[in-house]
């Protein structure tokens, strides 16, 4: 971490910036439930093509930024225009086209003709460059949007200098590789329509507060210093915290597959083995991997380490009601330890 | 109808032609930086994309405005406020010598725009005198965002092949791709040297070999323990052990001795012991500054 933010003080600036630009931008969404209206983007649609577009981030290897930044710009653009369901496609492929010319560096960037060919998305050159032209002006060139992703490194990071223990439940467990876990369960709230409805600053609060009542015994309190930071109140947090664990019921990321430091040196390859098989049953898992590998060097983390799974709670409680009586009588809510299970 | 009537090309940017012109209805003289787009099919390029994103959001005095983009299916148009010339001019016109008060000048209001990029997470990674602009009241302006970029909070892996040469830090010339703000505070300092010396630059080398002797004869070179972490660099290279002889007093004989102390500062080769921008504009160099120019 040193040398790259020095100060918290930094990070509650960049925050400031980042809700400031994000209440600029910030439009309501309001995909209307036309399943019978062929002539309507359907909110299912929309999360179709953004799983599809998740696809293909990974597939050009591109970072979860970019992920992030071409699912933003394509609900902007949805908010901001009529399309007929036909064109959707065509208008993905453009966003994340823009999405990675913004994010990447050039010597990744496909040219606009393998762009076309990989994702196999049934439109030309010149359509892709045509839809690019349209967004760009109908978006009037401002596409560096901020995103959740932003506001969940942003807030992990805040964590991190203030609460450096948060996650010591979960043994050694790395900052970077818990963030990974993070992201990986963001990607997919931002592929349903249902979350598009909450501000990104609010969505991160809310999955990093699910995340903190599962660590930390005075977790409310916790997330109530975060709200306080990101000015949203109590029932936005709740209905979003609430939204966030039926969107992510039944995926596999919701069931948090904790990787935990190996501490006996002894049991090296027995433990690596076991490693590798689950890895092949828990898809998300590979995921994960490859996003920590872009992230690890925030904190000054190199060595991948030998890890092995750990489950944690499943589904967090809905903690609507509780979430209110607390916040009503001051007092702290106190979770079970992380019992630990080895994963045979 | 144009809106705008070309006057005369002034240069080539690091993509398309910029002229000087005038806007028709108010008479305003801009520059005008010309995209063309039917070269190939890569739609808008991403240095200009980013340029154009970027600057959008950078409104500051010390860095050069974007007044509008004409977007049309054969080429793109960025409208610049006009300056009279760049650095690298004004250093052609001024025969060797530059004022000191006109080097704390320009230097401040670098550092001023820079920690304005910094603080609103952006990366110029090209600072240069040709990328400075100025204009007839002595303002400076930072320009050519072609190669700047967005960065969050985890720093990621970005190219190593930014920054002109000569004013590239010793951690990107061993193929460093993990630099952060630090990038630009290098190349700050080389252009404070090549201000106070009225154009001379600092580390003219010839390649990346060259360079980085030229910058440890200087500095003297960096071991291990001065900079924890520099053998582990993806293209690091043993360099022979240069003791610092030359005081920088000789090498910048112009500059005050509070000159020196903050050039010492912004030349560090170990990243994250360089200087901020933000910290650099408290140095007390510049306490005695023209009131006028830090309003």
């Amino acid at each position: 971490m040193a040398g790259i933010i020095k100060h918290p003080k930094k990070l509650h600036f960049m925050l400031d910036n980042a809700l400031e630009k994000e209440s600029k931008s910030w439009k309501e969404k309001n995909l209307r439930d036309t399943e019978d209206d062929e002539n309507e983007i359907s909110p299912r649609l929309r999360d179709e093509i953004t799983r599809w577009m998740c696809m293909l981030n990974f597939k050009f290897k591109f970072s979860p930024e970019t992920f992030m930044l071409s699912t933003t710009i394509l609900d902007h653009f949805l908010a901001s225009i009529k399309a007929r369901p036909k064109y959707l496609k065509c208008i993905s492929v453009s966003c994340f086209f823009l999405a990675m010319k913004m994010k990447e560096e050039d010597d990744v960037v496909p040219s606009t003709q393998e762009l076309v060919e990989v994702s196999d998305c049934g439109c030309s050159v010149a359509d892709v460059l045509r839809m690019e032209k349209i967004i760009l002006d109908k978006l009037h060139w401002d596409i560096n949007m901020t995103s959740s992703l932003d506001f969940l490194h942003n807030l992990h990071a805040l964590l991190v200098f203030g609460c450096p223990h948060f996650l010591s439940r979960l043994g050694q467990m790395s900052p970077s590789r818990h963030l990974s876990i993070l992201t990986a369960r963001l990607l997919q709230c931002v592929c349903n329509n249902r979350l598009t409805a909450f501000r990104g600053s609010v969505l991160a609060l809310a999955l990093l507060s699910l995340e903190l009542e599962i660590l930390v015994p005075d977790w409310l309190a916790v997330t109530m210093m975060l709200q306080r930071l990101i000015k949203v109140d109590n029932q936005q947090v709740i209905h979003c915290r609430e939204t966030i664990v039926s969107v992510l019921m039944g995926h596999p990321a919701v069931n948090t597959v904790y990787m935990m430091q190996q501490q006996q040196k002894s049991d090296h390859h027995g433990v690596h083995k076991k490693r590798k098989t689950t890895i092949k049953r828990k898809v998300e898992q590979i995921e994960v991997d490859e996003i920590y590998d872009s992230i690890k060097r925030l904190y000054n983390e190199e060595a991948p380490q030998d890890v092995m799974m750990v489950s944690a709670p499943s589904t967090p409680k809905s903690c609507h009601r509780q979430q209110q009586q607390d916040s009503t009588e001051g007092t702290m809510n106190t979770c079970p330890p992380l019992q630990i299970i080895e994963v045979s | 109808m144009q809106k705008y009537e070309k006057l005369e090309k002034i240069g080539e940017g690091t993509y398309g032609t910029v002229f000087k012109a005038k806007n028709k209805e108010t008479q305003e003289i801009v520059a005008l930086k010309r995209v063309r787009l039917d070269d190939d099919d890569e739609g808008v390029p991403s240095s200009a994309l980013r340029e154009i994103c970027l600057l959008k959001e950078l409104k500051h005095k010390n860095i050069v405005r974007l007044h509008d983009v004409l977007h049309s299916d054969r080429k793109l148009t960025l409208v610049f406020e006009y300056c009279d010339q760049d650095l690298k001019k004004y250093f052609d016109s001024c025969n060797g010598e530059i004022d000191p008060d006109v080097v704390k000048s320009f230097m401040y209001q670098l550092l001023r725009g820079l920690e304005f990029c910094h603080s609103h997470n952006v990366l110029h990674r090209d600072l240069k005198p040709q990328n400075l602009l100025i204009n007839k009241n002595g303002e400076l302006k930072l320009a050519d965002f072609g190669l700047a970029r967005a960065f969050g909070i985890p720093v990621r892996c970005y190219s190593a092949e930014v920054v002109t040469l000569w004013y590239r830090p010793p951690d990107v010339l061993f193929g460093a791709k993990l630099y952060t703000t630090s990038i630009d505070m290098w190349s700050a300092g080389c252009i404070f040297a090549e201000l106070a010396n009225a154009g001379r630059p600092l580390f003219p080398g010839n390649d990346v070999d060259d360079q980085l002797k030229r910058i440890f004869k200087l500095l003297g070179t960096p071991i291990e323990d001065t900079w924890p972490g520099i053998t582990k660099l993806p293209e690091y290279r043993p360099y022979p052990i240069y003791q610092v002889t030359t005081p920088l007093v000789s090498v910048v004989p112009k500059l005050s001795v509070k000159g020196r102390d903050l050039l010492q500062r912004l030349l560090v080769c170990n990243p994250v012991l360089r200087m901020s921008a933000e910290e650099s504009l408290q140095h007390i160099y510049f306490a005695d500054l023209n009131p006028a120019i830090k309003n």
